[in-house]
């Protein structure tokens, strides 16, 4: 890849800090990833920074102990970071708000609805329309978080497929609408738990 | 796409990026069909493109380095915006061998 970039300005430790947080303006954010991927050395200042962050987030109520861990780049980058952002639980609510936070608009799922109990059998997808002509894109994980099935259509009703049995266990389930226009939209994530097929 | 989709995804864009020595007629060809199509990535979106494929971070480090709360956001935007370079790159007569 070899893409140019005419940023001559490297972004502040607080424009940085923004950046993470998502909390830059659309226009500013553009600009710092557009510096970013032209940057080696803010790229991996922010990794660093990113890392250290994450590890403070996993401490939860620890996070004082991050400061002689991290290098200076690093510490006053997580200095300007809202406390609740270091120490904010991890998981599916974070996803939402992550989400919602990014301005996508959302739309209702029908089934399986949230933490509903089902058979493998059971299992089918459905979700409201969002305008005519949308498609859409399934995707299912698992209670890690890794994607067991990935599928796109323009109805609003999906079964897996025959060879496709769920074991048993927790998943996670949220559906992309492409809209013309290059306009998306999604649903909230939601759980369901397969129980026994016994 | 199935489970491998990024995978695969990404062993297409690596093979037209790639070509075979008997294919060196085509690298030029395709190379600047890639470099158009990156440039009509948003920068967040090359951002995320160079943070997984080039820097080669794991899909949970992308999705530190870009603020994203969570892995699953990074893995979902990673298959946008694949989709997008492959749809962009068959705009330009260039296809895989994974359609």
């Amino acid at each position: 890849m070899n893409i140019e970039s005419h940023n001559s300005e490297h972004p502040s430790a607080e424009i940085l800090a923004a950046f993470l947080d998502q909390t830059l303006p659309e226009g500013e954010r553009d600009w710092v990833a557009g510096h970013l991927d032209a940057c080696d050395a803010c790229r991996q200042e922010l990794s660093l920074a990113a890392s250290v962050l994450a590890e403070g987030r996993a401490s939860k109520g620890k996070w004082l102990w991050l400061a002689p861990l991290a290098i200076a780049a690093a510490i006053v980058t997580l200095l300007l970071l809202p406390l609740d952002r270091i120490m904010g639980p991890d998981g599916p609510a974070a996803l939402q708000r992550a989400e919602r936070s990014e301005g996508t608009p959302v739309f209702a799922i029908v089934a399986p609805q949230q933490e509903q109990s089902l058979r493998p059998a059971e299992v089918h997808f459905e979700w409201r329309a969002v305008e005519p002509g949308a498609h859409y894109e399934l995707t299912l994980m698992d209670h890690q978080g890794d994607i067991v099935w990935s599928t796109g259509t323009s109805d609003t009703l999906l079964a897996l497929s025959e060879e496709m049995i769920l074991a048993e266990g927790l998943y996670y389930w949220v559906v992309d609408a492409l809209l013309e226009g290059a306009r998306e939209a999604t649903t909230d994530v939601h759980q369901f738990t397969i129980e026994s097929g016994d | 796409m199935d489970l491998l989709g990024e995978e695969i995804e990404m062993a297409t864009l690596q093979d037209v990026s790639n070509p075979a020595p008997d294919r060196q007629v085509q690298e030029e060809e395709v190379r600047a069909a890639l470099k158009e199509t990156l440039l009509e990535l948003s920068n967040e979106e090359r951002l995320l493109i160079r943070l997984r494929f080039e820097d080669q971070q794991p899909v949970r480090e992308v999705a530190r380095v870009l603020g994203w709360s969570s892995e699953f956001t990074a893995r979902r935007r990673l298959k946008a915006v694949l989709k997008k370079l492959r749809g962009g790159l068959e705009t330009r007569g260039i296809r895989g061998p994974v359609s």
